[in-house]
């Protein structure tokens, strides 16, 4: 008997009238770039720091990797919620000091995920998650409030560069790649944009110098 | 007989009801505008389209081989790969992933192609709980009506008519404040999520090289129906596969910016498979059913490039038509010029027969298509295949043949435009309007006729010729 | 250089006074001029209704009496597209045709497009208009010509003109055609709301370069008790309205 997998090829390959041949992308392999000029390390920054900005993320800038823990402690004195949940990746860094949180999955009750990334694309001001036992997606996506700590080193210049740092993962692909850019958001009433919608409603990028 | 059949009528209704004419108002350029504004920021636009539509085409072109190369890469990573051909057949998978798992309650997030199945009802009737998640979504399945546009499906409510749906299903105090009204959807929303046995999504492209199915969303819903519920099941056109990353790129430059002005959209996803040894979270089942639905016989044929439509909804913003109209007189559930194109396909010409008269092939679809699908032309398809099939009515048909036949005669031609030159001036009025003309009420219901004041240009030149 | 004019048939029957109009803007190019008299119609109420073979059998028509011209000018954007951009297109399969009509579009030119590569003086009138325009965009020769600039810069030329641009000046104002006498409903509310845009600014006349998108605005216009001229831009560029 066909199956509907047989019958829907069957009718490809009667419509285009060829039989199969060997799928080749190499003619336009590499061109789908936006022209981005080659910038430098500077440059990168500050573009990922406006493409952000743009996208609603708000920005902590840390003079050096020291100063993240305590621009962090003195960001969460001044957050509202005191459930705190952080990527296992970061127990190490985090855990010899006095933020309170808990390392793994989120809860629905968690107020506030801290994360690191993957990487951070200049271009669009995105941040780049990837899944596995140690970076829980929910993390950045239950709580409200989502903080993440980007190195200046992780930050690429634009979407093909990003796919290239990621393609050298050992793990890759992971089960999940998520560019996360700015605070969850919807428009659909009356076109009026509301931050804030199933996801995040903050996303602070402490972003420091490798 | 679908909706989409009775277009004129549809089309009559919307046009007086104020209702959604103030709604469509409210839109009116807006996305337009943004979106003009995104696309001023590309440095080179045309270069960006061409690209896109290349990889678009490049797919299309072995449509086979890059979906066996999808499959492989996506069995590889342990997502199961199903196959579908018809709308009955979706369903019946869907409810047999559904049923093997035991699964109670459904999240979805947009998936236009659940739209074109009828999905929801299909689940609610074999008792299984099914809730959309996205806040448009949502607040039509609590209205129980289709969406009315690809992007923002619920663009014909106002804030008024979602308080009040609000208040009636959630029991809570009316608000109208938006920004209170989408925190409620939130919180009516969150317990779902973390309840929910199997979650649904749409795909907004599929990567052969990686076996990754990628979904942009704003809300974050989708990567909570694709992360929380035990499993996952996404179900996306046959069209929707792409080669690899690098083709990607191009086309998430276009389609936010096409769509809502956005450079980028909030998330991005790319999943491939279920959860591996370790993770803490994501599905334990990871499905991707592939629909045809009518889609491989557009393939090969002079239609085949409105399957790159990567569904950013820029055609209909900038119709005039759908402008006007609305997305529910197309009758289906893809509107606009794009819906103009594919119902016929996927529904059958004859139960759409007006819609591909629907539009005055002024091109400002075209013009705006992040990959470039000529739809004017694909319209002029439509059109013909209802001429070669018959499908016209025959007072249309008798008068195109009649026309023909008086312009490869000139003599006659000139002889009759003399002739209705000279009648159109007794059918005027003392001010030289025609206000009513038998045969031509559609103009003269809504618009005067200013009558010619003197005879046929080619009368008069031939006169002056002979004088 | 010898140059065909080709009356639309809707400037033939409608409107002769446009056909008037453009033949004076061509003469004053100094270029002599035939009007052949076998034409009749470009084919595209056939052709965009869906009928091929009407589009082919007009071409061919249109090939027979205008391929001796060193030029064609034609006083319309939606004709000339169907001629340049149709017509070859409809010939696919008989490349020795279509490369005839590619040669032969390539020598067909709107109005605007003719004078602005044409010098010429405008022609001497009594009652040429002086006053505030407006400037409807047609679809096709906006989109699929590229004809934006050209008519107004022609226009600025008059003394005395001055071209306030409308509101979403680039929306259709619903004639398309057949669509305007099959969908009416909807082509009124196109109409309807390019009449607002026009009115918004307060203009002393409204020009375009499509008699089909005049019929409409007029149509329209008139309906609702507003007496606002509506002219072809070569009648006001010829000096044959006030
Ligand atoms: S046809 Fe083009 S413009 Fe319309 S939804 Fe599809 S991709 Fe977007």
């Amino acid at each position: 008997m066909m199956t509907s997998r047989d019958l829907i090829l069957a009718r490809i390959r009667q419509r285009r009238g060829t039989t199969s041949s060997p799928p080749d992308n190499t003619p336009l392999a590499g061109t789908s770039g936006q022209n981005l000029h080659p910038i430098d390390a500077t440059e990168r920054i500050k573009l990922f720091q406006r493409q952000a900005l743009a996208m609603g993320c708000q920005l902590r800038p840390c003079s050096s990797r020291d100063m993240v823990l305590p621009t962090l402690q003195a960001l969460l004195n001044d957050l509202p919620g005191h459930s705190r949940v952080a990527w296992p990746q970061l127990r190490r860094w985090l855990e010899s000091t006095s933020l309170g949180c808990r390392f793994g999955s989120a809860h629905s009750t968690d107020q506030i995920g801290i994360t690191g990334c993957a990487g951070a694309i200049a271009e669009t001001g995105s941040l780049i998650l990837t899944t596995g036992p140690d970076t829980p997606d929910s993390v950045s996506l239950l709580p409200e409030i989502h903080i993440a700590l980007v190195c200046h080193d992780d930050i690429v210049v634009d979407l093909e560069a990003a796919w290239k740092h990621l393609a050298q993962r050992a793990d890759w692909p992971p089960r999940g790649v998520t560019l996360v850019s700015g605070p969850s958001r919807t428009a659909d009433i009356e076109q009026q944009v509301v931050i804030g919608a199933h996801g995040p409603a903050q996303v602070i990028i402490l972003l420091y110098p490798g | 007989m679908p909706e989409s059949a009775q277009f004129k009528k549809n089309a009559q209704r919307q046009l007086n009801n104020t209702g959604l004419q103030a709604n469509l108002q409210r839109f009116g350029q807006r996305f337009a505008k943004a979106r003009a504004i995104a696309i001023a920021e590309l440095e080179d636009f045309s270069g960006l389209r061409q690209r896109a539509t290349a990889w678009r085409d490049l797919t299309l072109a072995n449509l086979d081989d890059w979906l066996i190369r999808f499959e492989t890469h996506a069995q590889r990573m342990g997502t199961q790969v199903h196959w579908a051909t018809t709308a009955a057949e979706v369903n019946q998978i869907v409810l047999e992933i559904a049923h093997k798992n035991k699964v109670r309650k459904v999240i979805k997030s947009k998936s236009m192609v659940s739209e074109e199945t009828g999905l929801n009802a299909a689940l609610q009737q074999s008792g299984i709980d099914t809730i959309e998640t996205d806040l448009g979504e949502y607040i039509l399945q609590l209205a129980g009506e289709p969406p009315s546009h690809l992007v923002a499906p619920a663009l014909h409510k106002n804030v008024e008519e979602v308080a009040d749906l609000f208040q009636e299903h959630h029991h809570t105090p009316r608000q109208t404040d938006i920004p209170t009204l989408c925190r409620e959807a939130r919180h009516q929303l969150r317990p779902h999520f973390l309840s929910a046995d199997m979650g649904i999504s749409g795909g907004n492209f599929l990567v052969a090289d990686t076996g990754a199915l990628v979904l942009l969303t704003n809300e974050g819903n989708a990567r909570l129906v694709t992360t929380l519920p035990r499993v996952h099941v996404a179900i996306t056109g046959i069209e929707k596969v792409i080669p690899s990353l690098d083709a990607l790129a191009p086309l998430l430059r276009l389609l936010p910016r096409s769509a809502t002005g956005q450079s980028i959209t909030n998330d991005v996803s790319l999943l491939t498979g279920p959860r591996r040894p370790g993770d803490l979270e994501g599905p334990e089942e990871h499905h991707v059913i592939l629909v045809d639905g009518g889609r491989s016989e557009l393939l090969g044929s002079e239609l085949q490039p409105a399957l790159r439509c990567i569904r950013c909804g820029a055609c209909m913003n900038h119709c005039p038509v759908y402008q006007n109209i609305g997305g529910h007189a197309y009758g289906w559930v893809y509107p606009g010029p794009i819906g103009a194109v594919l119902t016929p396909a996927y529904l059958g010409l004859e139960h759409a027969r007006d819609l591909p008269q629907a539009a005055t092939l002024c091109g400002a679809c075209e013009v705006v298509c992040p990959v470039s699908i000529p739809l004017p032309d694909l319209l002029r398809v439509w059109r013909q295949r209802s001429v070669s099939r018959g499908l016209r009515p025959w007072p249309e048909r008798v008068l195109l043949r009649l026309w023909l036949w008086c312009a490869m005669h000139p003599l006659l031609y000139r002889w009759i435009h003399r002739r209705l030159s000279w009648l159109l001036r007794q059918l005027a009025n003392d001010s030289g309007q025609i206000t009513y003309f038998p045969g031509l009420t559609d103009w003269t219901q809504g618009r005067n006729l200013k009558a010619p004041d003197q005879p046929p240009f080619h009368a008069q030149w031939a006169q002056r010729h002979r004088s | 250089m010898k140059i065909g004019l080709w009356i639309t048939c809707l400037v033939d029957l409608m409107r002769p006074r446009i056909g008037f109009a453009t033949l004076n803007l061509v003469r004053a190019t100094g270029h002599s001029i035939e009007i052949p008299e076998q034409q009749t119609c470009c084919g595209q109420p056939g052709f965009n209704s869906g009928d091929t073979s009407a589009g082919r059998a007009m071409a061919m028509q249109f090939l027979k009496h205008f391929e001796s011209f060193d030029a064609v000018v034609l006083a319309s954007g939606s004709c000339a597209a169907m001629i340049r951009h149709d017509y070859p297109r409809l010939f696919a399969n008989q490349p020795e045709y279509q490369v005839r009509f590619q040669e032969l579009g390539q020598r067909t030119f709107e109005l605007s497009e003719f004078l602005l590569r044409h010098p010429f003086d405008l022609p001497p009138t009594t009652q040429r208009f002086s006053g505030r325009l407006t400037y409807h965009d047609s679809c096709s020769g906006l989109r699929t010509l590229g004809i934006r600039s050209g008519p107004r810069q022609l226009l600025q030329r008059i003394p005395g003109v001055e071209i306030v641009e409308m509101p979403d000046r680039e929306v259709c104002c619903g004639f398309g055609g057949a669509f305007s006498v099959k969908l009416g409903d909807i082509a009124t509310r196109m109409a309807e709301n390019k009449c607002r845009s026009i009115l918004a600014t307060g203009v002393d006349a409204v020009v375009g370069g499509d008699l089909g998108c005049l019929l409409t605005i007029e149509g329209r216009l008139r309906r609702e008790g507003h007496s606002l001229p509506v002219w072809h831009w070569a009648e006001v560029l010829a000096g044959t309205v006030t």
